[in-house]
């Protein structure tokens, strides 16, 4: 063995000492199942991860039969399972209109027809009326505009997608203290709309300090004002199911979910030609008004 | 195999792991039971996995959410996992080809807006003297990421070519050439920096009078 191959493995062996501890690691792993009742929290002092976090791993298993025999598709089961486990009965309770749902992101929410799925896309096109987080609508498809089609867009006013609405002087108001722009609605396939095409309503608002941009379009525009002028800026307690596609994949975004009060469940799920990791349904939907404490489900296919 | 390698009992599919058979019974326990397992195996391994995961990465935030992206994709086929011959070996392969497909996503920038928890100055000893090791140690993250890969499954993991070879599917004689060129490149490293520090430690030797 040469010098530099006995140096490299003192080396390696020396700093692997600086690697981050096994409970370090397992502190911040997804609680994969539900805590168990008394189990501390994320906003409480933490104890010995071998006094949780592990406990917490062990109820995940357990969820896998708790929740299989219960969670599947969401489209099949309705997407308010998860606020189900939390009755609204707090006075502060965010209240949509009588037949509509509360979506939105971060703190804001707008309220869409309670028939309306999320995500029904294909290119970034919306297939049906759908509430649609950073479609992809960057890839080319032999798929033209659906002009019955009502969609609210939700995104993050770092998307590409909200660079029409976050370059325009927009007239703005304050609701609950925070600053929304709002585009007055026009028809789409006229500048500066030309790329909304198809004749469609436009309207969008923007929420510089929420960071967040929502646009609606549809053939009427009376959906796209009363969407659009429904926000509200959520009481303390609620919160939105941020959107990540990638959910299953990225321990740091589980993570994310605990921190804003968000318990989260996995079930496994075989389906034939699914990548293990990949995520196949979400309750509540993405989006979607929770309480504080409130469980998500994720389905999650194994890839066997 | 490198130290802390679980003993296999001999059985077929069974591994031990924190002193209990990770797969025993697998198929009459109940989810609990193998949910239990899971944790044990967490418990044991996590540690281990880390320290992997920082040899290759050379970062620590990296390396800690690499140990946990590998976790919870063991977690999600822990049946499989529990019933490989060693559930380490597993979850060890989870880790590394995570690694490798890193590189194939596209990259996210980061934006440090504070110093990074267990963040460790680099740079050379105390006394200012150069630092053998700490060159080394940065000298490794200019080299690919599979040369990287390669030397730190052979000195640090303590792994054959084959079995090198094995984990990254490729050929013993692809894992002899990565190794060759990520020597040669910390060599070639290691060697320049020492010699620029040597220049800038020690006095310039007095130029000759003579004439």
């Amino acid at each position: 063995m040469t010098d530099i191959e006995t140096l490299l493995r003192a080396t390696l062996r020396s700093h692997a000492d600086r690697a981050p501890t096994a409970d370090e690691v397992l502190r911040e792993l997804p609680d994969l199942g539900s805590l168990a009742p008394g189990e501390p929290r994320e906003d409480t002092p933490r104890r010995s991860v071998k006094r949780w976090a592990i406990p917490a791993l062990a109820a995940a298993a357990v969820a896998i039969v708790v929740v299989s025999a219960a969670v599947l598709l969401p489209d099949r089961n309705g997407e308010s399972r998860g606020v189900s486990n939390h009755p609204s009965t707090s006075p502060l309770a965010p209240q949509a209109p009588p037949g509509t749902r509360l979506v939105g992101m971060g703190r804001l929410a707008v309220a869409v027809p309670e028939g309306w799925s999320t995500n029904d896309e294909k290119c970034g096109i919306p297939l049906s009326n759908t509430v649609l987080f950073e479609a992809n609508g960057q890839r080319t498809c032999l798929i033209t505009l659906r002009p019955k089609v009502s969609a609210l867009h939700i995104v993050s006013t770092t998307s590409a997608f909200a660079r029409p609405w976050m370059n325009q002087d927009l007239p703005s108001s304050e609701v609950d203290g925070v600053t929304i722009e709002r585009s007055p609605t026009r028809t789409g396939g006229d500048p500066p709309l030309a790329h909304m095409g198809n004749g469609l309503a436009v309207g969008a608002l923007v929420a510089p300090s929420e960071g967040v941009v929502m646009w609606m379009t549809s053939p009427d525009p009376t959906v796209v004002d009363s969407v659009l002028d429904s926000v509200i800026v959520l009481p303390a307690g609620w919160v939105t199911i941020p959107f990540n596609p990638n959910l299953p994949l990225l321990p740091n975004e589980l993570v994310a979910l605990k921190r804003i009060g968000l318990n989260v469940e996995i079930t496994r799920r075989d389906l034939p030609g699914r990548s293990a990791g990949a995520l196949s349904g979400v309750t509540p939907a993405f989006g979607s008004v929770v309480p504080v404490g409130s469980t998500v489900h994720l389905v999650v296919d194994s890839g066997n | 195999m490198a130290s802390g390698a679980p003993a296999n009992d001999g059985r077929p599919g069974c591994s031990k792991t924190g002193g209990s058979c990770i797969n025993e019974g697998v198929g009459t326990l109940s989810e609990q039971n193998r949910g239990a397992d899971f944790t044990r195996f967490a418990a044991s391994e996590a540690g281990r996995l880390a320290r992997l995961a920082y040899t290759l990465t050379g970062d620590y935030e990296a390396a800690r959410d690499l140990t946990q992206d590998a976790l919870v994709a063991v977690f999600g086929s822990w049946e499989r996992v529990a019933s490989a011959d060693s559930p380490v070996a597993y979850a060890r392969r989870v880790l590394i080809n995570r690694r490798l497909a890193d590189l194939r996503r596209p990259r996210v920038d980061e934006l440090l807006t504070a110093e990074p928890d267990g963040w460790v100055a680099a740079a050379g000893s105390e006394d200012g003297k150069y630092d053998e090791r700490e060159a080394v140690w940065q000298a490794l993250s200019n080299i690919t990421v599979r040369q990287r890969t390669v030397l730190v499954l052979r000195y640090y993991e303590d792994l054959s070519d084959s079995e090198i070879a094995d984990l990254l599917r490729c050929r013993q004689s692809t894992v002899r050439s990565l190794a060759a060129r990520g020597i040669a490149g910390l060599r070639s490293i290691v060697l320049g920096s020492a010699a620029v520090d040597r220049r800038e430690v020690e006095p310039p030797e007095p130029r000759s009078t003579k004439t």
